[in-house]
This record gives structure tokens, C-alpha cells and sequence, in this order.
């Protein structure tokens, strides 16, 4: 792989030159605790140190409302929006991020399957990641998300004198060529300040197991008593899901125009956590009782991904982070592993 | 393709009038509504009402306060195919039902005194549902503009308009904002309310203060309340809460919940 500079003082200077090839998004403080990905107006609003946004990227490529095809009342025609996506650049992405859009694109983008308006958006989307300093909430290294070989274009991390940059693919490449007044070769330094900085990184993470048989942890604890304890706690409230980088189901819609000259379908985020996500037709569903739907989504993310052979669950930390009941999906899953299922 | 005019009445009962305000308030749409519905009655909008013919959908707005209140809805009742709780009066019985758990007599003594007197045979607000049967929730205070034309189209199409189940979190994460609740700890129950105003107060850092009414399909205030027992809320403000905009919903599983903590 190849590794550049760039220097302290150029960093703003790089953040305009991404300018250069689409709209920038970067992450921004939002509130006194709070960040998430907006469009950069000032180099010096962006944030980056963050522990994680609360909207993970993929709100770019699977847009939280949008409009699948309208249909003609009157002369029965179809027709799909014209969308005319230019290109843009997401800034501060987080390798567990990272890893979440590529679990997004082996279910949106499976061969002769694609979704057309995620899969447009990710070709026309840049990608600049950044190393980031895990929070208490963080368990990515246990998930394998906390290092990415791929899905980037571009991947900052710090050492003294800036950033080391990893080049991840032919634009990244063109963006240093580009620009090369920017960027820097790398010294022996360099590459010590960077190492040291990882080594700090990985001792930071918080839990430090394996995860590896959580499949068959859940499947054995499908009767715990936890799920009932914690299932009371919980508002139903779907943040969880919401914010999650691999969550992915949506509900649909119909809407006729006021002048009943056309009808449109919509799509919008859906969660599991939703008493009708699980209704069908005749009235039946598939998780009436809050517990259902609560121990759905500890099985539906720890559920297996076979293009990537990891689980869905990348540990950002968000479900936990973003629960206003103060849930703790690790402290459950830890809680399971230890369990005994026999009493004496 | 000739469709049918559809026949609307829009009814009050005992309310502010502001659902129908929002309803005049669709402005321009409201000319390309009218090309498709005959308002038979409108009361805020007209005095030449129409109430003896028969509606396809009659909509109704504010709580069941009075005899006269009663009477009407059972009217309208009889005379619609489908009938609409408009907002949250008719929907919940109103902020005015807020004391539904002391008798109309203490209210009103303990609001204007001893002294004063009452003509009018009125008494405990509420909702629409407690006295005839609807078919069709269209939730706030007021609704949205969006939902009087999703209810009217849907209608006229032969479909109907569906329910919403979902929070209003839903709405304000995927707006983007910041969690009162876990930042400031503040007593927003957007978590247990109906959603479809994208969590406008939210959006302006205010935590929700439930005006469209708690979600039908599920009840989670019970775990709401703990949640807001956790940031050291004290329980009659917690009670107070849930009570703003839905004065009948039964709070035992939350009086339980805060009890057994």
C-alpha cells in the first residue's frame, strides 16, 4: 500500500482540494455531546476526533426517505425519479463505518441484484477515512472492524506532524498525483509515530474477548430470562436500529398526489423494533410481544455474512450510545456468555 | 376517468377550532380538494351546512365535553360511511381532559372558586371513540397539512389512509438530531408518541411533549417512565407528562413500574 504526508499546516488546504471532486460531508459537532456527518461550509468546523456520529454514512447511499416510482391515475404510465447524483466526498469516516457500507453493499449491491439508487450513489461517493480513538462504547477490534484494507479511497492517521495517509484505491491515487505540492514523502518517524499511535489505539479499546461461537451463545440463551428483564426497559423507541451502520430494513408506501393525477410509492427506514415491522397480511405477526422484537435484533446482527464472512454487528457502540433507556448490547451479550443455563 | 365528488363534513365538538384552521390553512390545495369533495359542512368556514344529507367521511374535531357534544357525534356517526377523530381532542380528549382523575366539580371549583357559577350542563372531556365508533385516527394538535390530503386522496381512490405506528424518535434520528433525553435528560416522550410531525420540537431542541397523542399499537410508557425516574425525575411530574395530551390512557403499568423501583 503505498503512505504520504500531509503536513499540519496543509490539512485545511486538502480539505478545500476535496472540494474539488464534489461536495464535501464531514463530521461536525452537533451539540455539547453529539457529531454527525454534514456538508463542510468551513475547514475549521471540522471535527477530527470524534467517537462516532449519530448517523452512520449510510444515510448517504440509502437515503432515510425517497421516492421509488410514480404511477399515473389517468393514463396508467410509470415512470422511476430521474436522479441526477453528482459526486461527493464523505470525510472522517471511521474504519468501523467503513466496514458497515461494505456489509450494506454484499446485501444492496449482491450481483443482479442491485438496489439502483444505493448502488449509483456509491460509485459516485468518495471515501476518506480517519483513525479513530476508541470510547468506552467502542468494541469494533472484537468485531474486526477497528482496521480496514479496503473500501476507501483515502485513510488518515495521525502522527506528529499531521497525518499518515493510506492510498486504497486509483482516485486516491489521482488525488495525491494531483495535488502533489500537498503531500509529503514519509520519514522513519513517520512511520514510528504511526505505529506507536496504533499500538496506544488497540490498547484503548475496551473489551477484549472473542467473538467468534456469539452465534451459538444466542441460540442457546433463546429462553434466558434476560431478554424479558431488559425487554421491559426498552421504549421500542427504534433508535437502536436507526442509527445502526447495518441496519437496512425499510417500510413502503403509497401516496396519491392532491390532484389525483398520480400516485407515488415511498420508501422509508423501517426497525425491528416497530410492532408492525413484523405484521402481515390477515392481521398475524411474526413478533407481537416487545421480547420478540427485542432478541430479534441481538440474532439479526450477530447473524452471519457470508460474502464477507463476518457478522452484521460492526461495534460501533451507537445502539448502546444513542439508547435513551441506557441499554448496554454488550453487557447483554457478555451477561449470555456467562450465564448458566441449569440451575442446581 | 369521472370520479364520484367525494361528500365531506367537518364537524367540531368541543375544541379550538385549530384542526380546522389547518385545514383552511392547505390554501391552494384546498382549491384542487374541492374540485373532488363537496364540504357539506364546514363550521368554521361556513354557516350554509348541510348536515341533514348523508357523508362519505365526516371528520370531527375536538372532545366529547358536553350533551350537545354527544348528540352531535352520534349524528354525524349515523349519517357517515367513515368517520375521522380529528386531532387530539377527539383523538385522546384534549389537553382539556388533562384532570380526568378528580371529578368536573373539584376542577371547577378549584379553578374559578366558590362563587362562580355554571349554566351549561358540561363536564369531564373526552375522546370521540368513548361515545361512537371511529374508523380512522388523524393525530395532533393540530394535524399536519400533509395528513388532511393523505386522508382525502386515499379516501377517494377507494383505499384508505394507514395508520402510523412509529415514534416520533424515528422521525428525529432520521432528521439528524441530537437525543434530548440522553443529552440534557430532559422529559421528551417522543419515544412513546405517535410520529409524522418529523419531531418538529426536536428539531428546535425541545424535547416533545407528546401532542399527537401516545401509539396505539404498543404501549411502552411503562419504560418510559423508568427511563425518566433514571434521570432523577420526580414521579407526579413524570405522571403529569404522560397525562398532557392523553388524559384517559390508563397509567396503572406505569404507576406500577415506578412503584417496584
Amino acid at each position: 500500500m503505498r503512505y504520504t504526508k500531509l503536513r499540519k499546516e496543509n490539512f485545511h488546504e486538502f480539505l478545500r482540494v476535496l472540494e474539488r471532486y464534489g461536495k464535501v460531508y464531514a463530521p461536525h459537532r452537533i451539540s455539547e455531546k453529539f457529531y454527525d456527518f454534514r456538508e463542510m461550509r468551513d475547514p475549521n468546523d471540522v471535527v477530527t476526533e470524534y467517537p462516532r456520529t449519530v448517523m452512520p454514512p449510510k444515510k448517504f447511499f440509502f437515503e432515510p426517505l425517497s421516492e421509488l416510482f410514480k404511477v399515473g391515475l389517468r393514463d396508467f404510465s410509470y415512470s422511476t425519479p430521474e436522479e441526477d447524483i453528482q459526486p461527493f466526498v464523505i470525510f472522517g469516516v471511521h474504519a468501523y463505518d467503513i466496514k458497515g457500507l461494505m456489509i450494506l453493499d454484499s446485501v444492496y449491491m449482491e450481483p443482479g441484484l442491485e438496489e439502483k439508487q444505493y448502488a449509483v450513489r456509491r460509485q459516485k461517493a468518495l471515501i476518506v477515512g480517519i483513525s479513530d480513538m476508541p470510547d468506552q462504547y467502542n468494541f469494533s477490534n472484537v468485531r474486526n472492524a477497528d482496521w480496514v484494507d479496503e473500501g476507501f479511497d483515502l485513510f488518515l492517521h495521525p502522527i506528529e506532524e499531521g497525518w499518515l495517509i493510506r492510498v486504497g484505491s486509483p482516485t486516491g491515487h489521482k488525488i495525491i498525483d494531483d495535488n502533489s505540492q500537498l503531500f509529503h514523502g514519509t520519514t522513519l518517524k513517520d512511520i514510528d509515530d504511526f505505529k506507536e499511535h496504533e499500538k496506544r489505539r488497540q490498547l484503548s479499546f475496551p473489551m477484549c474477548m472473542s467473538l467468534s461461537d456469539v452465534r451459538y451463545v444466542l441460540e442457546v440463551n433463546w429462553n434466558n430470562p434476560i431478554w424479558e428483564e431488559e425487554a421491559k426497559r426498552c421504549l421500542g423507541c427504534g433508535n437502536c436500529t436507526m442509527t445502526c451502520p447495518t441496519c437496512r430494513c425499510y417500510e413502503v408506501w403509497d401516496e396519491p398526489d392532491v390532484e389525483l393525477s398520480s400516485a407515488s410509492r415511498f420508501r422509508r427506514w423501517d426497525s425491528c423494533q416497530f410492532h408492525d415491522h413484523g405484521l402481515v397480511a390477515g392481521g398475524e405477526n411474526f413478533r407481537e410481544h416487545k421480547v420478540d422484537r427485542f432478541r430479534h435484533r441481538y440474532n439479526c446482527k450477530n447473524s452471519y455474512v457470508k460474502a464477507l464472512h463476518c457478522d452484521f454487528c460492526v461495534g460501533c457502540g451507537r445502539c448502546t450510545a444513542f439508547c435513551p433507556a441506557g441499554i448496554s448490547y454488550m453487557g447483554i451479550i457478555t451477561h449470555l456468555m456467562e450465564a448458566k443455563v441449569h440451575e442446581d | 376517468m369521472e370520479r364520484r365528488k367525494l361528500k365531506v363534513g367537518i364537524w367540531a365538538l368541543t375544541g379550538c377550532y385549530g384542526c380546522q384552521l389547518n385545514f383552511v390553512n392547505l390554501e391552494d390545495d384546498l382549491l384542487k380538494i374541492v374540485q373532488n369533495v363537496d364540504l357539506e359542512v364546514f363550521y368554521m368556514a361556513t354557516r350554509a351546512n348541510n348536515e341533514e344529507t348523508n357523508f362519505d367521511v365526516s371528520f370531527i374535531e375536538g372532545s366529547v365535553t358536553t350533551p350537545e357534544d354527544e348528540e352531535e357525534a352520534k349524528k354525524a356517526r349515523e349519517r357517515s360511511k367513515y368517520v375521522v377523530a380529528l386531532g387530539n381532542c377527539a383523538v385522546n380528549g384534549g389537553v382539556q381532559g388533562f384532570n380526568s382523575t378528580q371529578d368536573f366539580e373539584t376542577n371547577i371549583r378549584t379553578v374559578y372558586g366558590d362563587d362562580a357559577h355554571f349554566h351549561l350542563p358540561f363536564g369531564l372531556s373526552k375522546p370521540l371513540d368513548s361515545v361512537i365508533k371511529v374508523d380512522f385516527y388523524l393525530y395532533g394538535c393540530p394535524p399536519e397539512k400533509k395528513d388532511y390530503i393523505y386522508f382525502l386522496t386515499t379516501l377517494l381512490l377507494g383505499t384508505w389512509p394507514e395508520d402510523w405506528t412509529i415514534p416520533v424518535c424515528a422521525e428525529c434520528r432520521l432528521k439528524g438530531n441530537p437525543c434530548v433525553i440522553i443529552e440534557r435528560g430532559e422529559p421528551c416522550v417522543g419515544p412513546i408518541t405517535v410520529a409524522g410531525c418529523e419531531a418538529r420540537c426536536p428539531s428546535h431542541n425541545v424535547a416533545c411533549i407528546g401532542c399527537r397523542g401516545p401509539l396505539k399499537v404498543v404501549d411502552n410508557s411503562d419504560a418510559m417512565a423508568l427511563t425518566f425516574k433514571g434521570k432523577e425525575l420526580p414521579t407526579d411530574r413524570i405522571l403529569d407528562r404522560m397525562r398532557l395530551f392523553s388524559a384517559y390512557k390508563d397509567l396503572s403499568k406505569v404507576e406500577e413500574a415506578l412503584r417496584n423501583v
